[in-house]
């Protein structure tokens, strides 16, 4: 559908602002609209697949056009879809020049993340990965801010780099199934089919693992989305951080996971100790970068770390919990960033030092976020907190030293993000402007009220992922105790 | 005396104390700015509804009724549940009513201490919404309903503290308290985690069943009583507490009285089962309260401004609470945790109303004489000291005997001699403030000007200097008055009770001396009108107890500092050479490169750039793949 926008608009006249813009803002609401007639028909009791389309591609060679949505896919495809109506409905200065291309690449960016979340077919899945990252370091490039070439070269190359040794894998993976069965696979749920002897799963995990933390800037491969988040335009930085960082996520619950799952077991450690390190080093550079878009780039950075290590816990707590967090998440950032946006059109800036006693002059915004900071770091009673405390409790049983740690780092974020509105918007006036209006607040407004939906019922999302994250661990503990038995 | 209260009649009560405030608080958010100066109509009727609700509730539990109302499950994961419900029993009854009735009387008087400010709405709001929250932490069957709205109480108080948002010390403040309440909440947050993570659930029901088969039941106690000990500034965390005096006079009710004080109470004694399943726990719990109780009152003795002063009784006092607790004399903690709340109160608000009648001036050391003036103030501030320094027959006098028999009960002679001496600080404490503020000549020209009050500033204290001094009451006789009938089904009997061995007559005789030799002290050394005695020396005892124990220096030097000097190290070293500069450094040559190839073939276009490269990608997948 977005696709489809995209190539409207991409034929429609450059010069009519107004027509490409309420085309854009058409083709999002229709999104949306099918979204949530997904979301609707979604079968909660049914743990696998649905919605499934399935087209021979090159049926030769093994490659289907191939979608499905499950409980994993399905909230990160909403985000997706809701975030997107917001950038739509958001206003974008300085891209005026470019607003036809502007248009049509970020309808085009939906809609490769949403086809990276529904693809079951590894091939496909990386070519929208691919595509997604080629997008967003095209963004930049035309409406970037600070930096823009060297921030949209360096997306890009992290994810050519990482992505090759993913692709080799990903080959040999196909070819294993050639092996098995005769013929090229790169269908998902054919390949995990496949059981690899354990030392044929190593590397292909690395290669996975490693793509995978540099989608989700996982340290040490996090440098990207620092410099990606100060040059993006505004817009942009809503979908950078709020959903093109959980693909790494979701690559890790559909791919890694259910594909290697003993390697990832016996790793599990080492992965939960990187994880670590890198929750507590992005909460530390949180606190002394000077930027606000910085500051939500390193926290992000800590918080997909947070993930990782709920993931690398291997259970249903640990895994139903970063599959939440991320998209309370996904809103929280949303929310945070579109009143950053909002600074930034007023004062050209987001360098916090600028800022000062804002609430006196602007007390809506102020008070909005004061409440998106506080969803952002995963205050009780919010949509975070939940995700914070099921990652917790599934660490607890082997890595309750790393959580502990983690609560460490989540109580420095939260330190400086009360230090952030402290400074910003109470104490001496330093800046004035008008207050936001309803017409910016209003996504602000509804993103908050999602959070706090979530965070007093967070069985809206637990329920219908319950089923399919419990699929993954049933592989997984199969596997690993199969394992188990082979070693008694 | 039978009333009559069905369990349907406390079902309505405990949704109108929960509901009646946060409505008037989201009108207040809402329609605020058109209500102008009328913005204390909704918060008032909001409260009396949840005062009239609460005071159902408590007859109801006279009358037996113990309240259950299921709610929905909030987490479900694997074996661990978490289910949302509201209970009302004895303890939940009592603390309802004592936090509505203190909530009430802080209204009316805030409406005639703040009027004309710019932000009058914004205050009334902020409170009803913390009067919800109290009210949320007190009807809740769990820990985890506890810990959001104990956060959102940590959160009033730092948006109260920093109520005046222009003002610069009350903003610095408003951030210090923030990070206190944030180690609370963390630290809360981390018990609630390991006590489900123990026991796969986290109501109340049952607990003490499960207490003793759970393995690590002292550092979730730990956690716990940390969260509040934090709140309550038990020492060390004592030092946010001095600068939070940059609220308004009644919104330090709420913050010290009520979240830190009264809410924090509640939930020690919640925590009771695993208290009792854990020596180690208790242990400490009486051991950090009785340090505080006498290292917080020293501080209060040298300390000019009026308000600090209380701040610091108000720690002090709530340091004798946690000793109770720690020694196991459940009911004798809550109960003096009860009366302190209404004495706090009292005298937070009658400071208010000093402040509002004398303006600028919040030294005491230039007040003086102000008895003259205002003399329903200097009386209820009067009973309100009173009830500190523990005279018979006023309520503090039997809360505080009840913790001082049940130290010796328990055969703690240190934590009784430490009591004892913090008792004739507190009473040395509360009359120095009487001698210097409404007692003998003014000291400073500002002090005889004093301005008149409004009448319902006076009716707010007038109600709450009676139940100070009537409250003690349900406390006789001692160890078997009606608040230990009430409570003691919830709580437990003091197990060591009457093992002290010395007549209940010569320990009240003893705290009733503290009380006298603590007045008579202060009357030599502040009485009359002398300069102050502190003043003269400069000594070494005196700096260290300004700069309260250096806590905060301590803190900043090892902790604050050396976390921001590494975090910058790692960004300007390690993320912005090592990684970015070396690691990706092959990768950003190779991108010049291939930049530079690209901008000679094209028009130097980075989306053409990446067109490009798309063509790559495509042209090497087919490679691959055919």
């Amino acid at each position: 559908m977005p696709l489809a926008g995209a190539l409207c608009i991409g034929v429609s006249p450059r010069r009519r602002p107004g027509l490409i813009k309420s085309m854009g803002l058409f083709f999002a609401v229709c999104q949306l609209g099918l979204a949530l007639l997904l979301y609707i028909d979604f079968d909660p009791g049914i743990s696998g697949m649905q919605f499934v389309e399935r087209y021979a591609w090159i049926a030769s060679m093994g490659l289907y056009f191939h979608l499905g949505v499950d409980g994993i896919s399905l909230f990160l495809v909403l985000l997706t879809i809701v975030l997107t109506l917001l950038v739509m409905l958001a206003d974008w200065p300085g891209v005026e020049a470019h607003l036809k291309e502007y248009t049509c690449a970020v309808l085009a960016l939906s809609s490769a993340l949403v086809a990276a979340f529904v693809a079951l077919d590894l091939l496909l899945f990386y070519i929208c990965c691919e595509a997604s990252v080629l997008l967003i370091s095209f963004l930049i490039g035309i409406g970037g801010r600070r930096r823009r070439i060297y921030a949209s070269l360096h997306t890009a190359l992290y994810s050519f780099a990482m992505g090759l040794p993913f692709l080799v894998a990903l080959l040999y993976l196909a070819d294993y199934h050639r092996q098995i069965n005769g013929q090229f696979h790169f269908g998902v749920l054919q390949l995990y089919e496949l059981t690899l002897p354990l030392e044929a799963q190593l590397w292909p995990l690395l290669a996975f693992f490693f793509y995978f933390a540099a989608r989700l800037a996982l340290f040490p491969l996090h440098t990207w989305l620092s410099t990606a988040q100060v040059a993006a335009p505004l817009p942009l930085t809503i979908l950078l951080a709020g959903v093109a960082l959980k693909v790494g996520g979701y690559g890790l619950l559909r791919f890694c996971l259910p594909l290697f799952p003993e390697a990832f077991y016996n790793w599990s450690a080492h992965i939960a100790a990187l994880a670590t390190v890198g929750i507590i080093y992005g909460a530390l550079l949180a606190m002394v970068q000077d930027d606000l878009q910085k500051v939500v780039a390193c926290a992000s950075t800590s918080q997909m770390a947070l993930v990782v290590l709920g993931i690398a816990a291997l259970n249903l707590q640990g895994l139903q919990g970063s599959l939440i967090y991320m998209i309370n998440h996904g809103v929280a950032t949303a929310a945070l960033l579109l009143i950053a946006g909002g600074l930034y059109r007023r004062f050209q800036t987001q360098e916090l030092v600028r800022f000062g006693g804002l609430s006196q002059s602007m007390p809506l915004t102020a008070a909005f976020f004061l409440v998106a900071l506080l969803a952002f770091v995963g205050l009780p009673g919010l949509g975070g907190f939940a995700g914070v405390l099921a990652i917790l409790l599934g660490s607890y049983e082997r890595f309750a030293a790393h959580a502990v740690m983690a609560v460490l780092a989540v109580i420095l974020m939260a330190w400086r993000g009360a230090d952030i509105f402290q400074h910003s918007m109470w104490g001496e006036k330093k800046a004035t402007a008008t207050d936001m209006g309803w017409r910016e607040l209003g996504p602000v407004v509804s993103l908050l009220l999602i959070s706090l939906w979530f965070g007093f019922y967070p069985g809206t999302l637990l329920q219908r992922t319950e089923g399919a994250v419990e699929q993954v661990l049933v592989r997984v503990g199969a596997e690993v105790q199969s394992e188990f038995v082979e070693g008694e | 005396m039978v009333v009559g209260i069905q369990l349907e009649h406390m079902q309505v009560g405990a949704v109108a104390v929960l509901v009646a405030p946060l409505l008037s608080a989201l009108v207040n958010v809402i329609w605020g700015r058109h209500l102008g100066n009328k913005a204390h109509i909704p918060a008032l009727v909001g409260m009396t509804v949840a005062w009239a609700a609460s005071i159902v509730l408590l007859i109801g539990s006279i009358e037996g009724h113990v309240l259950n109302m299921r709610g929905y499950t909030w987490l479900a994961l694997g074996n661990w549940t978490i289910d949302l419900g509201l209970q009302v029993d004895a303890l939940t009854a009592a603390t309802l009513v004592t936090c509505t009735i203190i909530g009430l009387a802080t209204q009316v008087c805030a409406i005639g201490q703040l009027r004309g400010e710019a932000a009058y709405a914004r205050y009334f709001a902020l409170v009803d919404f913390a009067a919800a929250a109290a009210a949320a932490l007190v009807l809740a069957d769990n820990f985890a309903t506890v810990l959001v709205a104990w956060t959102a109480l940590g959160l009033c108080s730092c948006l109260l503290i920093g109520f005046r948002r222009d003002d610069e010390t009350a903003v610095a403040a408003a951030g210090k308290t923030a990070v206190f309440e944030l180690v609370s909440t963390a630290l809360f947050a981390l018990g609630l985690w390991v006590l489900l993570a123990e026991r796969g659930g986290v109501s109340f029901a049952a607990l003490e069943a499960d207490s003793s088969r759970m393995a690590h039941v002292a550092p979730i106690a730990l956690l716990l009583c940390g969260a509040v000990a934090c709140r309550s500034a038990q020492f060390p965390w004592h030092i946010w507490i001095a600068d939070a005096t940059a609220a308004p006079a009644p919104a330090s009710v709420w913050i010290h009285a009520l979240s830190g004080g009264l809410a924090g109470v509640y939930i020690l004694a919640r925590t009771q089962p695993l208290l009792a399943a854990s020596p180690l726990a208790s242990q400490v719990l009486a051991g950090v309260g009785t340090a505080t109780a006498l290292l917080a009152i020293f501080l209060a003795l040298v300390a000019a401004d009026l308000r600090r002063v209380l701040t610091y009784v108000a720690a002090s006092q709530f340091g004798f609470v946690f000793a109770a607790l720690g020694l196991g004399a459940y009911v004798a903690g809550v109960f003096h945790g009860f009366v302190l709340a209404f004495a706090l109160a009292l005298l937070f608000l009658a400071s208010g109303a000093i402040g509002r009648a004398a303006p600028q001036i919040e030294d005491v050391w230039k007040m003086g004489g102000l008895g003259k003036h205002i003399p329903a103030v200097f009386w209820t501030f009067m009973s309100g000291a009173l009830v500190l320094a523990g005279a018979l027959p006023v309520s503090g006098f039997w809360s505080r005997n009840d913790v001082l028999t049940a130290a010796l009960d328990a055969g703690d002679l240190a934590v009784w001699i430490a009591g004892c001496t913090a008792s004739l600080a507190t009473s040395l404490c509360a009359f120095r403030l009487v001698f210097l503020v409404f007692w003998g000549e003014p000291r400073s020209d500002a002090a005889t000007r004093v301005g008149k009050l409004p009448a319902s500033m006076y009716a707010a204290l007038a109600i709450l200097a009676f139940v100070c001094i009537a409250l003690g009451g349900v406390g006789y006789p001692p160890g078997g008055g009606f608040i230990n009938r009430f409570l003691e089904p919830v709580l437990g009997v003091f197990a060591q009770a009457g093992k002290g061995g010395l007549p209940h007559t010569a320990l009240m005789a003893v705290t009733t001396s503290t009380a006298i030799l603590g007045a008579v002290l202060a009357w030599a050394l502040y009485g009359r009108s002398a300069p102050d005695p502190a003043r003269d020396r400069s000594g070494s005892l005196l700096q260290v107890l300004t700069a309260e124990y250096y806590v905060e220096t301590v803190y900043k030097h090892l902790l604050v500092r050396p976390l921001q000097a590494f975090a910058r190290f790692l960004w300007d070293f390690v993320d912005t050479v090592v990684l970015d500069l070396l690691l990706v450094n092959g990768s950003a040559l190779c991108t010049r490169g291939v930049g530079w190839m690209l901008g000679r073939l094209h028009n130097g276009q980075v989306g053409t750039y990446v067109l490009v490269a798309v063509v790559g990608v495509v042209v090497a997948l087919s490679y691959l793949v055919f």
